[in-house]
This record gives structure tokens, C-alpha cells and sequence, in this order.
């Protein structure tokens, strides 16, 4: 979906010392019929959030200052639904570190702004064991690299990581893929009638209503 | 010379229209697009403010499903929606699809149902053809050696406005099952969790599986569903099954294919579909088929499994971090060394796009016919489709569920994912069919635990987890 473009961010992280944070914890699926992104703010981690009755749990590692995200293993695991994106950028976010991501959030963040960069074992323990010590975390598009700031802007680690070509474009100009795609409709027309055209079609079901 | 290729890399190469390169993804053509309620209307507001059409709203089918109430329709035919923002989300589908001229199967509808028990109901999952929809469990369809992909409402943006999806293409894995058929109650559920926990929770990340071996022969298109359904719990991209004679039969019944000499004639190139024998692949894996036993799940991942009746091990299976494993055991309420039998069992759901298919209710009813559920015990049967819920009735499983005490519901994900107001109060357990066992994801506070249609209804009869094969008739 649309987001603004941009190269330079600056942000505080929380550090989440945890793999498979699957998307029912980054959004619960009570939350799912939401269609208002305003609305579907109070669904961000709910159930770390709150407790079970709606009491605020006081070891919530969330604070609305944070958007850097640090975690381990297979962020994003789960169902496919982009509410996890929407809700992490909703709140500010625009950068997940982990050590890995789940492939169709991924794909999700990136269309969103929000830019998934794989952080190697080390970086991960340095983040945990500095924790206390850092103040926001530098991400830069540009040279692909991540700079973590202590107190009193003290730079305390450096890293660079990869990302496609491809898709810093994107989030560099604030592009989703539809417009890239829509400039190929000609190749795709041509494929669809030289290779598609037999295809199955649900003109069978255009009676609605008979049992198979 | 052309060098052996996977059943992956053919269907890949089918359906790539502009090819990869360093400066872009590939653009990949999709077949059949089906959309729900609660990933797309965010897509169509996409393309709305671009002011762009859906040009092959064809390809395109609405179902509903996460939304939907599952409770009886009222005397008046009317159905009671959990709230206004569900009932919402259903109507906002209808009048989106009505701009677009897509077809929408609703509750008012006889074909409605889950998007993966409906879609290949009706015959539309075709080998070789490129499926997609905004949910993670589109794995489904891969049984019928179609390449179907989970995606983003961005992406279902993109599959509305162009019939395309920009993708890279994903690695190669091969699971190889071996031995001829499932031992006496064990089930493709029970063999998806001991996949799951060979493979480890992202053990094939961004990979696409390919079953293969000598257990497919024993093995019905419902059951390679339930198996390519959880396989995005050990992180794939999507799984996939070369198409065979079991295929076929299956197709060759339903709606959405031809008959007669068009049929011959798909059929022979569908039969054409598989690996190259020396087709080389990332990473394989091999499970026997002939030593599974029932499994649960007893932590909050799919791929932390034990067979029902072994305690919780006093340590994580190689590849799980301690803390994973720990909070997984911490939200449970568990410990190693654990016996997961002793604990009551309040909720038992069998339903979901894993095991909500007529051979699902037809083994859960083996278990319940003429017995009565245990005091304390909620056991809710929700049919994956209205045809699975017709045929059901038809063949009088309904009576044996509302005889033994458990609720007969309406077609519809349900306590799969409870967002539609069904839900497991905290701190209770609920042993499910379903696909996953998060924390929280079944309520705030749910605790969920994984097994079989013939695991949950021997549950359902002891109120405590029970190997099915203690209960089974002979």
C-alpha cells in the first residue's frame, strides 16, 4: 500500500529477545475485521500489551517512543495478513532487525515501508547484551548500513546488511509493485492469450447455487 | 541440453511471463485469484484511488469465511454476525466485487465455505496452474500439483489489477515419504506434525516442498491437503504434490473440469507434470510413514510435537532455541516431564481448512458413534464448506455429533482463527484440528493444543487427551 519514501531514519529500538514472533501476537485475529487503520492501532501487540481482562501488563517491552523492531528467528510467522505491517508502521515503525523473516511478511513490509534487515548472531547479542546502553539505532537506504547510537550520540556498532536493488527503489521513492507490474499489461495480455487462454473458467458457477 | 529441473522449476517456468533479473523479481501469472473478506479490501481501495479496473475478474472468486458466524441461522433466516465490523467487512467484499463484476460466494450462497475446502471442491484447483489468495494456508491447493501461494493485500492489489504477482523465484525442497500407508489411527495430521517437527518451525523458509515417495500412493487428495496445508508452519513459501491417478479420479468428478475428450486431453499433460529423476533439490528430508504414531503439540508452535501419551521432553528438539521452547511450555502452564493427560480438556474443535473435510468428520464420527462426550467437555464440529456439511447430513454424521453432545455449526474458519466472536476463554485448553497453536491465538489466554480429527473426538470422550487407538472400534 502507499508510504512515503525515504532513506535516512533514525529511531529508538526495542529489543525483543525472541524467534517466531508470529503475526497473531504483532496482531491479534479478533482485531481482523477492522477495515479503518486508525482504529486497527489498538490491535499492536494487544496480547503483550494487556493482560487477558484488559489490564495493562506492566512487562510490556512496548513504549509508543520505539520504531526499530529487534528480534530473532522467523519474524513475522503465520498468517499472511499485512494488519501485522499496517499496524507496525501505524505506530511508527520502520525498520525490523532479525535473524530471519518469514517470507510473506517480508514481502508485506516491504510494501509497506518498513524495511526487514537480516542481522547476523552477533549483532543480535550485541543488541541484547547493550540493551541498557543503546539510545536509537541510525538506519541508512543509501549505504545499506545500520548505526547504533549510545548515550550521548557515542557510536557504539556499525553493520551493513543486504537488501535487492529492487527493493531499496521502492522504498527509497515510496513505491509499491502495482504501477511495475501494470507496465508489463502488454507482455501479460500477449502471455494470457498465447499460453492461458484454455484455462479453466468459473463460468460453470455462473448459476450460483448447485451442489457439486 | 537442458538440465534435469524440479516439478517446481516447470510450473515456475510455465508461469513466469517476464523473467528475473538483477534489476527486478520475476512477474509471475496467476491463474485463479480468490479473494476473502479480510485481505482485501484494502486492495480494492488500492486500484480505486488509481481508478483502475480488475481485468480478468474471470480468474477472480470471493469467498467468505473468517468473518462469518458459524452459529445457526435464526427462525427468520437471518444471520447474527459477532458485530457490526464483521458484518461490515462482508458486505464491504460484496460491494467491492459487485463494482468489478467478481463472483461472490456468501453465506447465502450453497457453494460457500473455507477458501481451500471450496476452491478444489469444485474441481478449480488445476496441476499445473498458479493459485493465490490472501491467506497463508493457499498451501492447501498444492496437493493438486498446482503452485499455490499464500499473499499480502498489496499483492492481491497487484493479482486485481494485472493477474500477476512479482516474486523471486524460492528454493527447492523435497520431503520424501516412505513406507505404503498410515498405521491404524494415525492420520496426514499426525504425519504434517511429524514433518513439521523434522523440519523444524522455519526449517524450509522461503522454500517451496515437494512431497514425493512411495506413502503418496496411500494417501486420498484430502489427506495430501491437510499435509500441504501445514506446511507453511515450518516456514515454506507453499508445498506441492506431482499430480497422479489419485488426482484424477478426484478431478474427474467435479464441476470445475471438462469431461470427456478435453478432460483426456489434460489429463495426460497433467500426468506429465513431476521431477526429473535426477532433478536436484536445497534440501530433503525423509519421513517413514509406517512408524508414525498420533502426535499433539504441546507447546505454541506447530512444529513442537510428541505422540499422545508421551510426556513433554525434559529439553527442545535440535534447532529450537531453550527460551522458544520455554515460553511455549510457560504459556501452556506445562513443564519437561509433563504428562499432557493429566490435565482437563474443556474445548475440542474439529473443523478448519486442515481437517474440516468430509473424510475429517467421517473419522471423528468412527470415534463418536453412539458415545457421549465427557461431562465438562465443549466439543464443536464446524463442516469446512456447505457441500461438506450437505454431504455430511446426507450420510447422517450430523446425528451422530449432536447424539454424542457436540454442536453441528455453520461452515466458516471458526475457532481456527476466532475472529468472528467463536473464541477459547483464557487459561482452559482446547485441543483442535486446526493449524495453529500460538498463544492467544484461539482468545487471549487460550491455551491450544494440535492433533488429529481422531485424537480431538477420542478427547472429546474422556474430557483428558486420548490416543485414538484406545478408543477406536476394531
Amino acid at each position: 500500500m502507499s508510504f512515503i519514501g525515504w532513506t535516512q531514519w533514525t529511531g529508538v529500538p526495542v529489543i525483543v529477545s525472541r524467534d517466531n514472533i508470529d503475526t497473531d501476537q504483532i496482531y491479534p485475529g479478533r482485531f481482523l475485521s477492522l477495515t479503518d487503520r486508525a482504529e486497527m492501532k489498538e490491535a499492536f501487540f494487544a496480547d503483550w500489551r494487556l493482560r487477558p481482562m484488559g489490564e495493562v501488563n506492566p512487562d510490556s517491552p512496548f513504549t509508543p517512543s520505539q520504531s526499530v523492531l529487534v528480534a530473532g528467528e522467523n519474524f513475522g510467522c503465520g498468517s499472511s495478513r499485512e494488519h501485522a505491517v499496517w499496524v507496525m508502521a501505524d505506530w511508527g515503525y520502520r525498520a525490523v532487525l532479525a535473524r530471519s523473516f518469514a517470507p510473506i511478511f517480508r514481502q508485506n513490509a516491504l510494501s509497506n515501508g518498513l524495511v526487514p534487515i537480516v542481522i547476523s548472531a552477533e549483532m543480535l547479542s550485541f543488541c541484547e547484551e547493550n540493551r541498557n546502553s543503546i539510545l536509537n539505532m541510525a538506519i541508512d537506504l543509501q549505504s545499506l548500513s545500520v548505526t547504533v547510537f549510545g548515550h550521548g550520540s557515542s557510536c557504539l556498532q556499525t553493520f551493513s546488511f543486504e537488501l535487492d536493488p529492487f527493493d531499496v527503489h521502492c522504498l527509497r521513492n515510496g513505491l509499491d509493485t502495482l504501477s511495475f507490474l501494470r507496465s508489463h499489461a502488454d507482455t501479460i495480455d500477449s502471455f494470457v492469450s498465447k499460453k492461458r487462454s484454455q484455462i479453466h473458467s468459473l463460468n460453470v458457477f455462473n448459476s450460483g447455487g448447485h451442489a457439486p | 541440453m537442458t538440465s534435469a529441473r524440479t516439478l517446481f522449476d516447470k510450473l515456475w517456468d510455465r508461469a513466469v511471463v517476464v523473467p528475473e533479473t538483477d534489476a527486478h523479481p520475476a512477474v509471475v501469472f496467476v491463474d485463479l485469484h480468490v479473494l476473502h473478506e479480510v485481505t482485501s479490501s484494502h486492495a480494492f481501495d488500492a486500484l480505486k484511488k488509481r481508478g483502475w479496473t480488475v481485468p480478468h475478474a474471470d480468474r477472480t472468486l470471493a469467498i467468505t469465511d473468517h468473518a462469518v458466524p458459524t452459529s445457526p441461522r435464526s427462525a427468520d433466516g437471518r444471520w447474527t454476525f459477532s458485530s457490526g465490523a464483521n458484518e461490515k467487512s462482508v458486505e464491504l467484499l460484496k460491494k467491492n466485487c459487485a463494482e468489478h463484476g467478481i463472483r461472490v460466494f456468501d453465506l447465502e450462497h450453497d457453494l460457500q465455505g473455507i477458501v481451500h475446502v471450496v476452491v478444489p471442491e469444485l474441481g478449480l484447483t488445476w496441476p499445473g496452474s498458479v493459485v493465490v489468495c490472501g491467506d497463508s494456508h493457499t498451501s492447501t491447493q498444492g496437493a493438486y500439483g498446482a503452485l499455490a501461494f499464500g499473499i499480502g493485500s498489496s499483492e492481491v492489489a497487484g493479482v486485481l489489477a494485472t493477474q500477476t504477482l512479482l516474486m523471486k523465484k524460492p528454493r527447492s525442497l523435497n520431503v520424501d515419504l516412505k513406507g505404503s500407508s498410515l498405521p491404524r489411527g494415525v492420520t496426514a495430521k499426525d504425519l504434517a506434525l511429524e514433518v513439521l517437527a523434522t523440519i523444524g518451525v522455519g526449517g524450509a523458509q522461503g522454500g517451496v516442498i515437494e512431497f514425493t515417495g512411495s506413502a503418496l500412493k496411500g494417501l486420498s487428495m484430502d489427506e495430501r491437503m491437510t499435509l500441504c496445508n501445514q506446511s507453511v508452519e515450518a516456514g515454506a513459501r507453499t508445498a506441492l504434490i506431482a499430480p497422479d491417478e489419485i488426482t484424477l479420479a478426484d478431478l474427474a468428478a467435479r464441476s470445475g473440469v471438462p469431461q470427456g475428450a478435453a478432460f483426456e486431453r489434460l489429463s495426460s499433460e497433467w500426468l506429465n507434470l513431476r521431477s526429473d529423476t535426477d532433478a536436484h533439490y536445497d534440501e530433503q528430508w525423509v519421513v517413514d510413514v509406517s512408524r508414525l504414531t498420533p502426535r499433539v503439540t504441546y507447546g505454541t508452535l506447530p512444529a513442537l510435537s510428541v505422540s499422545v501419551g508421551e510426556p513433554v521432553p525434559l529439553r527442545p528438539p535440535a534447532g529450537c532455541h531453550l527460551n522458544v521452547w520455554q515460553e511455549g511450555l510457560e504459556h501452556m502452564k506445562l513443564h519437561g516431564g509433563a504428562v499432557l493427560s493429566d490435565r482437563p480438556v474443556q474445548h475440542v474443535f474439529i473443523g478448519s481448512c486442515t481437517n474440516g473435510r468430509l473424510s475429517d468428520l467421517r473419522a471423528a464420527a468412527q470415534v463418536l458413534r453412539g458415545k457421549t462426550i465427557a461431562d465438562g467437555v465443549k466439543l464443536w464440529v464446524v463442516p469446512g464448506s456447505r457441500s461438506v456439511k450437505r454431504a455430511a447430513e446426507r450420510e447422517g454424521l450430523d446425528d451422530v455429533f449432536k447424539q454424542a453432545g457436540a454442536q453441528w455449526r455453520e461452515p466458516g474458519c471458526s475457532l481456527c482463527v476466532a475472529m468472528n466472536g467463536d473464541f477459547i476463554p483464557a487459561g482452559t485448553w482446547c485441543v483442535s484440528t486446526s493449524n495453529r497453536n500460538f498463544a492467544h491465538r484461539q482468545g487471549p489466554g487460550s491455551c491450544t493444543l494440535l492433533a488429529s480429527p481422531l485424537t480431538a473426538a477420542a478427547t472429546a470422550l474422556r474430557g483428558r487427551l486420548t490416543d485414538p487407538r484406545e478408543v477406536l472400534p476394531s
